[in-house]
Protein backbone atom coordinates (compact mmCIF):
# COMPACT_ATOMS: atom_id res chain seq x y z
CA UNK A 1 0.00 0.00 0.00
CA UNK A 2 0.94 3.41 -0.73
CA UNK A 3 1.05 5.77 1.91
CA UNK A 4 -0.89 9.02 1.59
CA UNK A 5 2.53 10.95 0.58
CA UNK A 6 3.08 8.87 -2.00
CA UNK A 7 -0.52 9.48 -3.83
CA UNK A 8 -0.07 12.86 -3.29
CA UNK A 9 2.98 13.19 -5.08
CA UNK A 10 1.91 10.79 -8.18
CA UNK A 11 -1.36 12.82 -8.29
CA UNK A 12 0.63 16.27 -8.39
CA UNK A 13 2.49 14.53 -11.23
CA UNK A 14 -0.48 14.09 -13.12
CA UNK A 15 -1.01 17.34 -15.55
CA UNK A 16 -5.12 17.42 -14.64
CA UNK A 17 -4.70 18.09 -11.19
CA UNK A 18 -0.99 20.07 -11.46
CA UNK A 19 -2.83 23.30 -10.40
CA UNK A 20 -4.81 21.92 -7.50
CA UNK A 21 -4.00 23.04 -4.67
CA UNK A 22 -1.88 19.63 -1.55
CA UNK A 23 -5.50 19.57 0.28
CA UNK A 24 -7.65 19.29 -1.87
CA UNK A 25 -5.56 16.57 -3.44
CA UNK A 26 -4.92 15.36 -0.27
CA UNK A 27 -8.78 14.61 -0.15
CA UNK A 28 -8.97 12.91 -3.35
CA UNK A 29 -6.05 10.60 -2.31
CA UNK A 30 -8.49 9.26 -0.02
CA UNK A 31 -11.23 8.59 -2.52
CA UNK A 32 -8.30 6.62 -4.88
CA UNK A 33 -8.75 2.83 -4.97
CA UNK A 34 -6.32 0.37 -5.68
CA UNK A 35 -6.68 -1.73 -8.86
CA UNK A 36 -3.86 -3.94 -10.04
CA UNK A 37 -4.37 -5.95 -13.37
CA UNK A 38 -2.38 -8.54 -15.10
CA UNK A 39 -0.93 -8.77 -18.91
CA UNK A 40 -3.42 -9.12 -21.24
CA UNK A 41 -6.51 -8.28 -18.74
CA UNK A 42 -9.22 -5.85 -20.25
CA UNK A 43 -9.64 -2.99 -17.73
CA UNK A 44 -13.04 -1.92 -19.32
CA UNK A 45 -14.74 -2.45 -23.02
CA UNK A 46 -15.99 -0.61 -25.61
CA UNK A 47 -20.21 -0.02 -24.83
CA UNK A 48 -19.56 -0.81 -21.50
CA UNK A 49 -21.54 1.31 -18.95
CA UNK A 50 -18.51 3.58 -17.21
CA UNK A 51 -18.72 5.44 -13.80
CA UNK A 52 -15.10 6.08 -12.60
CA UNK A 53 -11.34 6.99 -14.36
CA UNK A 54 -8.23 5.56 -13.98
CA UNK A 55 -4.85 6.98 -13.18
CA UNK A 56 -2.14 4.25 -14.47
CA UNK A 57 0.52 4.21 -11.46
CA UNK A 58 2.75 1.75 -13.00
CA UNK A 59 2.72 -0.70 -16.17
CA UNK A 60 1.25 0.24 -19.61
CA UNK A 61 -2.66 -0.30 -21.59
CA UNK A 62 -3.69 -0.40 -25.16
CA UNK A 63 -6.75 1.67 -26.02
CA UNK A 64 -8.43 0.06 -28.91
CA UNK A 65 -11.48 -0.22 -30.62
CA UNK A 66 -11.79 -3.79 -32.10
CA UNK A 67 -8.69 -4.76 -33.91
CA UNK A 68 -7.46 -1.37 -34.39
CA UNK A 69 -5.05 0.19 -31.25
CA UNK A 70 -6.02 3.70 -30.50
CA UNK A 71 -2.90 4.45 -27.97
CA UNK A 72 -0.54 3.17 -25.82
CA UNK A 73 -0.56 5.11 -22.40
CA UNK A 74 2.03 4.86 -19.42
CA UNK A 75 3.14 5.67 -16.37
CA UNK A 76 0.93 8.57 -14.70
CA UNK A 77 -1.51 9.09 -17.73
CA UNK A 78 -5.18 9.59 -17.07
CA UNK A 79 -7.64 7.35 -19.36
CA UNK A 80 -11.61 6.85 -18.57
CA UNK A 81 -12.19 10.59 -17.93
CA UNK A 82 -14.97 11.06 -20.19
CA UNK A 83 -17.42 8.23 -18.52
CA UNK A 84 -16.71 10.48 -15.38
CA UNK A 85 -18.00 13.70 -17.35
CA UNK A 86 -20.79 11.94 -19.10
CA UNK A 87 -22.85 9.24 -18.20
CA UNK A 88 -22.22 7.43 -21.36
CA UNK A 89 -21.41 3.72 -22.80
CA UNK A 90 -17.57 3.78 -23.31
CA UNK A 91 -16.50 4.66 -26.61
CA UNK A 92 -13.10 2.50 -27.02
CA UNK A 93 -11.87 -0.54 -24.72
CA UNK A 94 -8.70 -0.64 -22.63
CA UNK A 95 -6.15 -3.57 -21.76
CA UNK A 96 -3.15 -4.07 -20.18
CA UNK A 97 -0.09 -5.02 -22.15
CA UNK A 98 1.71 -5.56 -18.98
CA UNK A 99 0.94 -5.77 -15.46
CA UNK A 100 -0.36 -2.17 -14.52
CA UNK A 101 -1.13 -0.53 -11.25
CA UNK A 102 -3.82 1.90 -11.21
CA UNK A 103 -5.76 4.33 -8.96
CA UNK A 104 -9.57 4.53 -9.90
CA UNK A 105 -11.65 7.38 -9.28
CA UNK A 106 -15.06 7.17 -8.67
CA UNK A 107 -17.74 9.41 -10.40
CA UNK A 108 -19.25 10.39 -7.46
CA UNK A 109 -15.89 10.68 -5.32
CA UNK A 110 -14.92 13.03 -8.15
CA UNK A 111 -17.75 15.38 -8.11
CA UNK A 112 -17.53 15.06 -4.12
CA UNK A 113 -13.97 16.37 -3.97
CA UNK A 114 -12.58 17.91 -7.65
CA UNK A 115 -15.93 18.44 -9.18
CA UNK A 116 -16.16 22.10 -8.69
CA UNK A 117 -12.54 22.79 -9.14
CA UNK A 118 -12.34 24.89 -12.30
CA UNK A 119 -8.73 24.29 -12.84
CA UNK A 120 -9.40 20.60 -12.76
CA UNK A 121 -12.16 20.98 -15.31
CA UNK A 122 -10.05 23.52 -17.45
CA UNK A 123 -7.54 20.52 -17.59
CA UNK A 124 -9.82 17.54 -18.41
CA UNK A 125 -11.43 19.95 -21.28
CA UNK A 126 -7.75 20.01 -22.78
CA UNK A 127 -7.50 16.38 -22.65
CA UNK A 128 -10.83 16.20 -24.47
CA UNK A 129 -9.88 18.61 -27.11
CA UNK A 130 -7.01 16.84 -27.58
CA UNK A 131 -9.05 13.43 -28.22
CA UNK A 132 -11.35 15.80 -30.30
CA UNK A 133 -8.67 16.81 -32.52
CA UNK A 134 -7.32 13.14 -33.34
CA UNK A 135 -10.59 11.65 -33.86
CA UNK A 136 -11.45 14.69 -36.71
CA UNK A 137 -7.91 13.95 -37.76
CA UNK A 138 -8.56 10.14 -37.84
CA UNK A 139 -12.22 10.79 -39.79
CA UNK A 140 -10.40 13.16 -42.45
CA UNK A 141 -8.23 10.58 -43.49
CA UNK A 142 -10.53 8.10 -43.05
CA UNK A 143 -12.78 9.78 -45.45
CA UNK A 144 -9.89 10.40 -47.68
CA UNK A 145 -9.32 6.79 -47.66
CA UNK A 146 -12.95 6.35 -49.14
CA UNK A 147 -12.59 8.55 -51.48
CA UNK A 148 -9.52 6.91 -53.04
CA UNK A 149 -11.01 3.32 -52.73
CA UNK A 150 -14.02 4.63 -54.75
CA UNK A 151 -11.35 5.68 -57.03
CA UNK A 152 -10.13 2.00 -57.63
CA UNK A 153 -13.45 0.75 -57.97
CA UNK A 154 -14.44 3.70 -60.48
CA UNK A 155 -11.66 2.39 -62.55
CA UNK A 156 -12.61 -1.17 -62.54
CA UNK A 157 -16.49 0.03 -63.56
CA UNK A 158 -14.05 2.39 -66.36
CA UNK A 159 -12.06 -0.55 -67.46
CA UNK A 160 -15.22 -2.69 -68.35
CA UNK A 161 -16.62 0.27 -69.98
CA UNK A 162 -13.70 0.63 -71.82
CA UNK A 163 -13.21 4.21 -70.70
CA UNK A 164 -10.31 2.89 -68.05
CA UNK A 165 -7.15 6.36 -67.75
CA UNK A 166 -4.36 4.67 -65.73
CA UNK A 167 -3.42 8.12 -64.58
CA UNK A 168 -6.97 8.45 -62.56
CA UNK A 169 -5.25 6.02 -60.12
CA UNK A 170 -1.57 7.67 -60.17
CA UNK A 171 -2.78 9.53 -56.30
CA UNK A 172 -4.11 6.91 -55.21
CA UNK A 173 -0.62 4.56 -56.52
CA UNK A 174 1.18 7.22 -54.96
CA UNK A 175 0.05 5.88 -51.15
CA UNK A 176 2.47 3.36 -49.49
CA UNK A 177 -0.30 1.67 -47.42
CA UNK A 178 -1.83 -1.39 -48.47
CA UNK A 179 -4.49 0.39 -50.81
CA UNK A 180 -1.83 2.21 -52.32
CA UNK A 181 -0.01 -1.22 -53.51
CA UNK A 182 -3.72 -2.11 -54.39
CA UNK A 183 -3.68 0.68 -56.91
CA UNK A 184 -0.39 0.12 -58.34
CA UNK A 185 -1.37 -3.85 -58.66
CA UNK A 186 -4.53 -2.37 -60.45
CA UNK A 187 -2.63 -0.23 -62.99
CA UNK A 188 0.05 -3.08 -64.26
CA UNK A 189 -2.68 -5.65 -64.26
CA UNK A 190 -5.07 -3.09 -66.58
CA UNK A 191 -2.00 -2.28 -69.02
CA UNK A 192 -1.37 -6.13 -69.27
CA UNK A 193 -5.39 -6.69 -69.97
CA UNK A 194 -5.01 -3.79 -72.30
CA UNK A 195 -1.92 -5.29 -74.44
CA UNK A 196 -3.23 -8.84 -74.21
CA UNK A 197 -6.33 -7.66 -75.28
CA UNK A 198 -4.87 -5.47 -78.63
CA UNK A 199 -2.70 -8.63 -78.98
CA UNK A 200 -5.92 -11.16 -79.36
CA UNK A 201 -7.52 -8.60 -81.54
CA UNK A 202 -4.82 -8.45 -84.02
CA UNK A 203 -4.59 -12.56 -83.69
CA UNK A 204 -8.20 -12.70 -84.80
CA UNK A 205 -7.77 -10.91 -87.98
CA UNK A 206 -4.61 -12.40 -88.81
CA UNK A 207 -6.20 -16.06 -88.64
CA UNK A 208 -9.33 -14.13 -90.82
CA UNK A 209 -6.93 -13.58 -93.51
CA UNK A 210 -6.19 -16.72 -93.84
CA UNK A 211 -9.17 -18.37 -93.93
CA UNK A 212 -10.52 -16.66 -96.82
CA UNK A 213 -7.83 -18.05 -99.46
CA UNK A 214 -9.97 -20.79 -100.79
CA UNK A 215 -13.11 -18.62 -101.49
CA UNK A 216 -10.33 -15.82 -103.27
CA UNK A 217 -9.19 -18.61 -105.28
CA UNK A 218 -13.05 -18.70 -106.91
CA UNK A 219 -13.67 -14.94 -107.01
CA UNK A 220 -10.00 -14.69 -109.49
CA UNK A 221 -11.47 -17.54 -111.38
CA UNK A 222 -14.75 -16.24 -111.91
CA UNK A 223 -12.50 -12.88 -113.27
CA UNK A 224 -9.88 -14.70 -115.04
CA UNK A 225 -11.90 -16.95 -116.54
CA UNK A 226 -14.50 -14.89 -118.39
CA UNK A 227 -13.53 -13.86 -122.40
CA UNK A 228 -13.62 -10.30 -121.32
CA UNK A 229 -10.40 -11.34 -119.49
CA UNK A 230 -9.04 -13.54 -122.08
CA UNK A 231 -9.36 -10.93 -124.82
CA UNK A 232 -7.25 -8.33 -122.56
CA UNK A 233 -5.37 -10.70 -122.15
CA UNK A 234 -4.14 -11.26 -125.58
CA UNK A 235 -3.93 -7.74 -126.45
CA UNK A 236 -2.03 -6.95 -123.34
CA UNK A 237 1.26 -6.50 -125.42
CA UNK A 238 0.05 -4.69 -128.35
CA UNK A 239 -1.60 -1.92 -125.47
CA UNK A 240 1.69 -1.99 -123.56
CA UNK A 241 3.76 -1.21 -126.59
CA UNK A 242 0.91 1.92 -127.52
CA UNK A 243 2.07 3.20 -124.47
CA UNK A 244 5.53 2.74 -124.67
CA UNK A 245 5.19 4.30 -128.20
CA UNK A 246 6.74 1.53 -129.65
CA UNK A 247 3.20 0.91 -131.98
CA UNK A 248 1.14 3.14 -133.40
CA UNK B 1 9.19 7.47 -120.48
CA UNK B 2 6.57 8.50 -117.89
CA UNK B 3 5.54 6.35 -114.99
CA UNK B 4 1.96 5.40 -115.06
CA UNK B 5 1.06 3.76 -111.99
CA UNK B 6 -2.29 2.99 -111.15
CA UNK B 7 -4.34 3.39 -107.90
CA UNK B 8 -7.20 0.96 -106.86
CA UNK B 9 -8.94 -0.71 -104.38
CA UNK B 10 -11.25 -3.42 -104.37
CA UNK B 11 -14.35 -1.62 -102.37
CA UNK B 12 -15.11 2.12 -101.49
CA UNK B 13 -14.51 4.14 -99.21
CA UNK B 14 -11.05 2.75 -98.34
CA UNK B 15 -9.57 6.72 -99.26
CA UNK B 16 -7.99 5.58 -102.86
CA UNK B 17 -9.13 8.81 -104.52
CA UNK B 18 -7.52 10.82 -101.00
CA UNK B 19 -4.29 8.76 -101.34
CA UNK B 20 -3.92 9.27 -105.20
CA UNK B 21 -4.30 13.12 -105.17
CA UNK B 22 -2.16 13.54 -101.84
CA UNK B 23 0.62 11.48 -103.91
CA UNK B 24 0.29 13.57 -107.02
CA UNK B 25 0.01 16.79 -104.99
CA UNK B 26 3.68 15.83 -103.42
CA UNK B 27 5.16 14.46 -106.63
CA UNK B 28 4.22 17.54 -108.51
CA UNK B 29 5.71 19.48 -105.14
CA UNK B 30 9.24 17.63 -106.33
CA UNK B 31 8.88 18.73 -108.89
CA UNK B 32 7.47 16.06 -111.65
CA UNK B 33 4.63 17.27 -114.03
CA UNK B 34 2.08 14.77 -112.80
CA UNK B 35 -1.22 13.89 -114.56
CA UNK B 36 -4.59 12.30 -112.78
CA UNK B 37 -6.83 10.62 -114.50
CA UNK B 38 -10.44 10.10 -112.92
CA UNK B 39 -11.58 6.64 -114.19
CA UNK B 40 -13.78 6.44 -111.95
CA UNK B 41 -16.09 7.01 -114.10
CA UNK B 42 -19.30 5.51 -112.46
CA UNK B 43 -18.86 7.95 -109.01
CA UNK B 44 -16.41 10.77 -109.97
CA UNK B 45 -15.25 12.83 -107.15
CA UNK B 46 -11.18 13.33 -107.27
CA UNK B 47 -12.46 16.92 -108.86
CA UNK B 48 -13.69 18.11 -105.31
CA UNK B 49 -10.42 17.26 -103.86
CA UNK B 50 -8.64 19.40 -106.09
CA UNK B 51 -11.06 22.37 -105.35
CA UNK B 52 -13.24 21.99 -108.90
CA UNK B 53 -16.44 22.84 -109.21
CA UNK B 54 -18.80 20.47 -110.90
CA UNK B 55 -19.59 23.52 -113.41
CA UNK B 56 -16.03 24.53 -113.94
CA UNK B 57 -15.82 21.14 -116.38
CA UNK B 58 -15.74 21.74 -119.63
CA UNK B 59 -15.04 18.14 -121.40
CA UNK B 60 -14.44 15.43 -119.56
CA UNK B 61 -12.87 11.81 -120.47
CA UNK B 62 -16.05 11.13 -121.28
CA UNK B 63 -16.20 13.76 -124.49
CA UNK B 64 -12.60 12.30 -125.03
CA UNK B 65 -14.07 8.62 -125.26
CA UNK B 66 -17.07 9.60 -127.53
CA UNK B 67 -14.65 11.81 -129.81
CA UNK B 68 -16.14 15.09 -128.95
CA UNK B 69 -12.93 16.31 -127.69
CA UNK B 70 -9.13 15.63 -128.07
CA UNK B 71 -7.49 14.64 -124.56
CA UNK B 72 -6.24 17.59 -124.53
CA UNK B 73 -8.85 19.97 -124.07
CA UNK B 74 -10.45 17.80 -121.09
CA UNK B 75 -6.63 17.73 -119.16
CA UNK B 76 -7.33 20.46 -116.64
CA UNK B 77 -4.00 22.29 -115.24
CA UNK B 78 -4.81 22.38 -111.42
CA UNK B 79 -1.62 23.65 -109.85
CA UNK B 80 -3.03 27.19 -109.31
CA UNK B 81 -6.18 25.67 -107.87
CA UNK B 82 -3.99 24.57 -105.35
CA UNK B 83 -2.69 27.89 -103.85
CA UNK B 84 0.27 25.82 -102.73
CA UNK B 85 4.23 26.37 -104.47
CA UNK B 86 4.74 23.68 -106.43
CA UNK B 87 7.89 22.89 -108.35
CA UNK B 88 5.91 20.72 -111.11
CA UNK B 89 2.26 21.28 -112.22
CA UNK B 90 -0.43 19.20 -111.89
CA UNK B 91 -3.24 17.89 -114.74
CA UNK B 92 -6.51 16.48 -113.97
CA UNK B 93 -8.83 14.74 -116.56
CA UNK B 94 -12.26 14.59 -115.20
CA UNK B 95 -15.09 12.21 -115.49
CA UNK B 96 -18.39 13.06 -116.40
CA UNK B 97 -20.46 14.11 -113.76
CA UNK B 98 -23.65 14.06 -115.38
CA UNK B 99 -25.93 11.15 -114.75
CA UNK B 100 -26.80 10.80 -118.04
CA UNK B 101 -23.11 10.62 -119.43
CA UNK B 102 -22.41 8.38 -117.02
CA UNK B 103 -25.17 5.44 -117.98
CA UNK B 104 -24.15 5.95 -121.53
CA UNK B 105 -20.59 4.99 -120.63
CA UNK B 106 -22.05 1.99 -118.60
CA UNK B 107 -24.27 0.92 -121.55
CA UNK B 108 -21.38 1.20 -124.48
CA UNK B 109 -18.57 0.33 -122.83
CA UNK B 110 -15.24 1.92 -124.16
CA UNK B 111 -12.59 0.75 -126.74
CA UNK B 112 -9.31 -0.36 -124.45
CA UNK B 113 -7.54 0.64 -127.09
CA UNK B 114 -8.57 4.24 -127.94
CA UNK B 115 -8.11 4.67 -124.41
CA UNK B 116 -4.61 3.88 -124.32
CA UNK B 117 -4.11 5.94 -127.66
CA UNK B 118 -5.44 8.46 -125.63
CA UNK B 119 -3.31 7.91 -122.57
CA UNK B 120 -0.31 8.03 -124.51
CA UNK B 121 -1.07 10.99 -126.49
CA UNK B 122 -1.83 12.82 -123.13
CA UNK B 123 1.63 11.98 -121.65
CA UNK B 124 3.38 13.30 -124.97
CA UNK B 125 0.89 16.53 -125.23
CA UNK B 126 1.55 17.57 -121.52
CA UNK B 127 5.27 15.82 -121.17
CA UNK B 128 4.22 14.11 -118.46
CA UNK B 129 6.43 12.00 -115.80
CA UNK B 130 4.11 10.92 -114.16
CA UNK B 131 0.41 9.48 -115.07
CA UNK B 132 -1.48 8.61 -112.25
CA UNK B 133 -4.86 6.38 -112.99
CA UNK B 134 -7.78 6.90 -110.05
CA UNK B 135 -9.43 3.31 -110.83
CA UNK B 136 -13.10 2.34 -109.83
CA UNK B 137 -13.27 -0.10 -107.26
CA UNK B 138 -13.91 -3.46 -108.13
CA UNK B 139 -12.53 -5.22 -111.31
CA UNK B 140 -14.12 -4.14 -114.24
CA UNK B 141 -13.21 -4.37 -117.82
CA UNK B 142 -11.38 0.22 -117.08
CA UNK B 143 -9.54 -1.39 -114.02
CA UNK B 144 -7.97 -4.60 -115.42
CA UNK B 145 -6.84 -2.30 -118.69
CA UNK B 146 -5.32 0.49 -116.08
CA UNK B 147 -3.50 -2.32 -114.29
CA UNK B 148 -2.13 -3.90 -118.13
CA UNK B 149 -0.68 -0.54 -118.61
CA UNK B 150 0.62 0.82 -115.48
CA UNK B 151 3.72 0.55 -114.83
CA UNK B 152 3.18 0.03 -110.75
CA UNK B 153 -0.45 -0.50 -109.30
CA UNK B 154 -0.56 0.55 -105.70
CA UNK B 155 -3.64 -1.18 -104.02
CA UNK B 156 -5.77 0.76 -101.16
CA UNK B 157 -6.88 -1.29 -98.16
CA UNK B 158 -8.07 -1.27 -95.16
CA UNK B 159 -7.51 -3.21 -92.12
CA UNK B 160 -11.18 -5.27 -92.24
CA UNK B 161 -12.23 -8.59 -93.12
CA UNK B 162 -13.75 -7.41 -96.80
CA UNK B 163 -10.73 -5.69 -97.72
CA UNK B 164 -8.95 -8.65 -97.27
CA UNK B 165 -10.51 -11.03 -99.38
CA UNK B 166 -11.02 -8.14 -102.36
CA UNK B 167 -7.11 -6.93 -101.72
CA UNK B 168 -6.52 -10.63 -102.05
CA UNK B 169 -8.42 -11.39 -105.65
CA UNK B 170 -6.87 -8.14 -106.68
CA UNK B 171 -3.36 -9.10 -106.30
CA UNK B 172 -3.81 -12.69 -107.96
CA UNK B 173 -5.67 -11.36 -110.79
CA UNK B 174 -3.36 -8.27 -111.43
CA UNK B 175 -0.26 -10.82 -111.43
CA UNK B 176 -2.12 -12.83 -114.19
CA UNK B 177 -1.67 -9.26 -116.08
CA UNK B 178 2.14 -9.24 -115.45
CA UNK B 179 1.82 -5.83 -113.88
CA UNK B 180 5.51 -4.76 -113.26
CA UNK B 181 5.76 -4.23 -109.19
CA UNK B 182 2.91 -4.12 -106.80
CA UNK B 183 2.41 -1.79 -103.52
CA UNK B 184 -0.28 -2.36 -100.87
CA UNK B 185 -1.01 0.66 -98.96
CA UNK B 186 -3.06 -0.26 -95.42
CA UNK B 187 -5.12 2.93 -94.67
CA UNK B 188 -7.47 3.92 -91.75
CA UNK B 189 -5.88 1.86 -89.21
CA UNK B 190 -7.45 2.41 -85.97
CA UNK B 191 -4.29 3.44 -83.77
CA UNK B 192 -4.63 0.85 -81.61
CA UNK B 193 -3.08 -1.60 -84.16
CA UNK B 194 0.82 -1.86 -84.33
CA UNK B 195 2.38 -0.77 -87.54
CA UNK B 196 4.51 -2.83 -87.84
CA UNK B 197 2.50 -5.77 -87.06
CA UNK B 198 -0.02 -5.34 -89.21
CA UNK B 199 2.75 -4.33 -92.31
CA UNK B 200 4.07 -7.84 -91.25
CA UNK B 201 1.25 -9.58 -91.08
CA UNK B 202 -0.09 -8.09 -94.67
CA UNK B 203 3.14 -8.75 -96.48
CA UNK B 204 3.43 -12.22 -95.44
CA UNK B 205 -0.27 -12.87 -96.55
CA UNK B 206 -0.37 -11.44 -99.98
CA UNK B 207 3.26 -11.71 -100.44
CA UNK B 208 3.36 -8.31 -101.61
CA UNK B 209 5.18 -5.59 -100.59
CA UNK B 210 3.51 -2.74 -97.85
CA UNK B 211 4.23 0.93 -99.14
CA UNK B 212 2.86 3.12 -95.85
CA UNK B 213 0.52 1.63 -92.65
CA UNK B 214 -2.25 5.17 -92.73
CA UNK B 215 -3.19 5.84 -89.22
CA UNK B 216 -6.77 6.74 -88.78
CA UNK B 217 -6.35 10.34 -87.82
CA UNK B 218 -9.19 12.68 -86.63
CA UNK B 219 -7.20 15.55 -88.88
CA UNK B 220 -8.28 13.36 -91.74
CA UNK B 221 -11.45 12.57 -90.57
CA UNK B 222 -12.15 16.45 -90.04
CA UNK B 223 -10.57 17.35 -93.75
CA UNK B 224 -13.06 14.71 -95.29
CA UNK B 225 -13.50 15.67 -98.67
CA UNK B 226 -12.78 19.15 -98.49
CA UNK B 227 -9.06 19.45 -99.35
CA UNK B 228 -5.71 17.76 -99.86
CA UNK B 229 -4.53 17.02 -96.38
CA UNK B 230 -0.88 16.85 -97.41
CA UNK B 231 -0.70 20.72 -98.01
CA UNK B 232 -3.18 21.45 -95.19
CA UNK B 233 -1.17 19.55 -92.77
CA UNK B 234 2.30 19.49 -94.37
CA UNK B 235 4.10 18.68 -90.87
CA UNK B 236 1.30 15.76 -90.15
CA UNK B 237 3.10 12.20 -89.98
CA UNK B 238 0.30 11.33 -92.31
CA UNK B 239 1.95 13.38 -95.07
CA UNK B 240 5.30 11.93 -94.20
CA UNK B 241 3.63 8.74 -94.91
CA UNK B 242 1.94 9.89 -97.55
CA UNK B 243 5.62 11.30 -99.02
CA UNK B 244 6.56 7.11 -98.33
CA UNK B 245 3.84 5.84 -100.68
CA UNK B 246 4.87 8.54 -102.96
CA UNK B 247 8.80 7.37 -102.93
CA UNK B 248 7.46 3.71 -103.42
CA UNK B 249 5.81 4.45 -106.60
CA UNK B 250 8.39 6.06 -107.87
CA UNK B 251 11.04 3.90 -106.89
Amino acid sequence: MLSTIDRLIILKSISIFSETPDDVLVEVTSQLKDHTVNTGEVIFEKGELGDCLYIIVEGEVRVYDGERTLNHLGERAVFGEMAVLDPAPRSTSVMATTETRLFRLDRDSFYRSIGGRVEVLYRIIHILCQHLRLRIDDSAEDYKYMMQFARVTAAAVAVEAGAYESSSLDEVASRTDALGQLARVFQHMAAEVYAREQRLQQQVQALQIELSAAKQQRQVAEITETTHFQDLLAKASSLRAIMEGTKE
Amino acid sequence: MARIISVHSFRGGTGKSNTTANVATLLAAEGHRVGVIDTDIQSPGIHILFGLAGHEIAYTLNDYLWGRAEIGQIARDITPNLEADLRGRLFLIPSSIKAGDITRVLREGYDPEVLTRGYRKLVEELQLDVLMIDTHPGLNDETLLSIVISDVLAIVMRPDQQDYEGTGVTVQVARKLQVPKMWLVINKVPEIFDAADVKSRVEQTYGCDVAAVMPLTNEMVTLASSGIFALRYPQHRLTTLYRQVAAALMG
